[in-house]
């Protein structure tokens, strides 16, 4: 179509020059096919004849005897402006080849603006404005103008462009999506929804640089907890971002006083995050039937928990260099009451990050030490009629538990009380696991890392838990063969909710 | 949006402070906006087309651009004419700026006051817009980026 409009457009003014067709003519031929049709005299003004589309296309009332360059004015970037008037110059000398000039014309395909109501930039338009020598008798009229409106095209073309990158990015993000059991994925949402809300009002409400540095830990527990949760569900394009996210503001902690520049690569990175919430919660929109299965059955949810923690093996020991075999043949899942279920998913979530980080040495230093590289972490449960309990089992770094326990004892370490888990006084061996279970006794090697710090609060927290469930902690090791933990909840008297049928 | 542009606008309104009163200003942590309104006394409003689109707008509250203008204007009685002119040339300014930074290939309005507490300035939807909070003595005010 803009092929046949050059020709045409070409030959009426060769068709003007050759048979005198009148300049009104011309501009009712126009008008047949839509295009904005002027004149321009040798001051580059436009004569009181266009075509009846032209003030439309232009959106401008008043066209007649005023300079074209000025209805353009403001309304294109300066530069093309520029170079309009070079080139309408250098069409205007009769001595420079047309042909060649027209290869310099910056409006054969431009964005032209309009203004709102206040003043600000609304509209735009994609136009192609072309200009021919007008050789005739007429010493009025210098050039002929012809302007095409080409903004539906336009339009339709970038939102082709931008539907294809959506729906391509979609798809992967869709495809990642279905993987995960759909009450892991609210419950995804509901965290990342509330930890970035959560990072959003501590900014918002701390605008006094003396507090900068005060936040920055509460920055990292909620990156950390995003973090942790899109890693558990394996949600690589999140974790990318929320990696990133991580480390810019660990990189906040090295600086003395931060100032609020500082925190532009946060906020990005945070907009990024806020950005793709949104995509995930649209896609989860059209997931059939996603909002009608809120709960779940046991039986989904202890495969769940199962696979979070193959998840969660995989992520960490690919960053740590270890490797660890999961064994969980003994663990039935079905029999995790109704009333636990949240606490022993934490639980064994929150032990496994801490296993691995402080309990399990890398394949390397196992083969040094004459061990199996693959260390083995079992999880295995047990129903009886007044208890439920999970065992967590590891075959890691048993040498080095004793030797902390034994550092811990020899430097008098002193457990506060207030925090600890449930009345371990008295268990067997509680001593121990107040020592074991400390965070500052567990880092004892290992202090210092911010994950490191945010492993041990998450335990923590799931102690505090444990405490209120009523539940109970054993630890057990031998220096020789393995290290394990018991977490036992009452059972008695507790009302179980019926399985539900939800295939 | 790049990290680039956000650390730009936030030299460029300090730059502005630091320039004509030769007080520093101080710059909060910047936060993506919501909902919520940002919007005080005056308001200064550009808009920027071309390769890339979106608004900047500055907001700030009457005390702050009265002690401004006393300071500028070197007067101790200033008019609501004066203050609205300052809030336009503040946004001229980073307009300015803009211009001179992003080059020709853009578009930018001449500034928009509005006077008043408006609902909330409007920004296009699908593009995000941060908040930098900016302290000048004890006066508070926001300045406002849009852009794609």
């Amino acid at each position: 179509m803009d092929k046949l409009m050059d020709n045409l457009s070409g030959q009426f003014v060769g068709s003007a020059k050759d048979i005198n067709l009148s300049t009104e003519y011309l501009i009712g031929l126009m008008e047949q096919v839509n295009i904005g049709l002027f004149f321009l005299n040798r001051q580059g003004i436009i004569s009181g004849q266009f075509s009846a589309s032209l003030p439309v296309i232009l959106e401008e009332e008043n066209i007649a005897d005023r300079p074209f360059l000025e209805i353009l004015d403001s309304r294109i970037p300066e530069k093309a402006l520029r170079e309009t008037k070079e080139y309408l110059d250098l069409m205007l000398d009769q001595e420079h080849d047309e042909k060649t000039i027209d290869e310099l014309n910056p409006l054969k395909m431009i964005e032209v603006f309009s203004k709102n109501e206040s003043g600000l930039w609304s509209n735009v338009k994609n136009l192609s404005i072309a200009f021919k020598r007008y050789n005739s008798d007429d010493k009025d009229i210098a050039l002929v103008g012809l302007i095409r409106d080409h903004t539906a095209a336009v339009e339709l073309g970038k939102k082709l462009e931008e539907f294809e990158k959506w729906s391509r990015k979609q798809m992967q993000w869709m495809i990642s999506l279905l993987h995960i059991d759909i009450p892991l994925l609210k419950e995804f949402v509901a965290v990342i929804e509330f930890e970035l809300g959560r990072i959003d009002l501590i900014i918002k409400s701390t605008q006094k640089g003396a507090e900068y540095t005060a936040i920055i830990p509460r920055l990292v527990r909620s990156a950390y907890q995003i973090n942790s949760s899109a890693v558990i569900l394996n949600l690589d394009f999140f974790t990318r971002e929320t990696f990133l996210f991580k480390n810019e503001i660990n990189e906040l902690k090295n600086l003395a006083e931060p100032s609020g520049h500082d925190f532009v690569p946060i906020v990005m990175r945070l907009g990024n995050m806020h950005g793709m919430l949104k995509e995930i919660k649209d896609l989860m929109k059209h997931i059939k039937g996603l909002d009608h299965s809120l709960r779940t059955t046991r039986r989904f949810d202890g495969g769940l928990i199962i696979r979070l923690v193959e998840n969660l093996i995989n992520h960490l020991t690919e960053s740590t260099g270890k490797k660890i075999i999961l064994k969980y043949h003994n663990f039935d899942y079905l029999g995790i009451p109704f009333k636990y279920r949240q606490i022993v998913k934490e639980f064994i979530i929150a032990l496994t990050r801490f296993v691995i980080e402080f309990g399990i040495e890398s394949a390397e230093k196992r083969k040094s030490l004459n061990v199996n590289p693959f260390a083995t972490i079992e999880i295995a449960s047990e129903l009886n009629n007044n208890t439920y309990t999970i065992r967590f089992r590891h075959d890691g770094n048993l040498m080095r538990i004793e030797r902390i326990l034994q550092q811990a004892v020899n430097e008098n370490y002193k457990v506060p009380d207030s925090n600890s888990v449930n009345d371990e006084s008295i268990h067997p061996g509680s001593e121990v696991l107040r020592l074991f279970l400390n965070p500052d006794v567990a880092m004892l090697e290992n202090k210092g890392t911010s994950e490191g710090i945010e492993i041990m609060n998450d335990f923590e927290i799931v102690k505090k838990k444990l405490k209120i469930h009523g539940g109970r902690i054993k630890v057990t090791f031998t220096s020789e063969s393995f290290c394990e933990y018991n977490i036992t909840f009452p059972v008695i008297g507790q009302s179980e909710e019926p399985v539900q049928n939800n295939q | 949006m790049k990290e680039t542009d956000l650390h730009f606008f936030i030299d460029s309104t300090l730059n502005y402070f630091d320039e004509v009163t030769r007080e520093k200003a101080q710059t909060g942590i910047p936060y993506i906006k919501s909902q919520d309104p940002v919007v005080l006394d005056y308001t200064g409003i550009i808009g920027i087309s071309g390769k890339r689109k979106g608004s900047i707008y500055i907001t700030a509250s009457q005390d702050m651009l009265i002690n401004l203008a006393q300071l500028i204007l070197n007067q101790s009685s200033v008019s609501n004419e004066d203050v609205k002119d300052l809030i336009g040339e503040i946004a001229n300014t980073i307009s300015g700026n803009v211009r001179q930074a992003y080059g020709s290939d853009f578009m930018i309005s001449v500034p928009v006051v509005v006077e008043g507490h408006a609902k909330d300035i409007k920004t296009p939807d699908d593009v995000q817009a941060f908040v930098i909070p900016i302290t000048w003595r004890t006066h508070q005010s926001y300045l406002v980026v849009c852009l794609e």
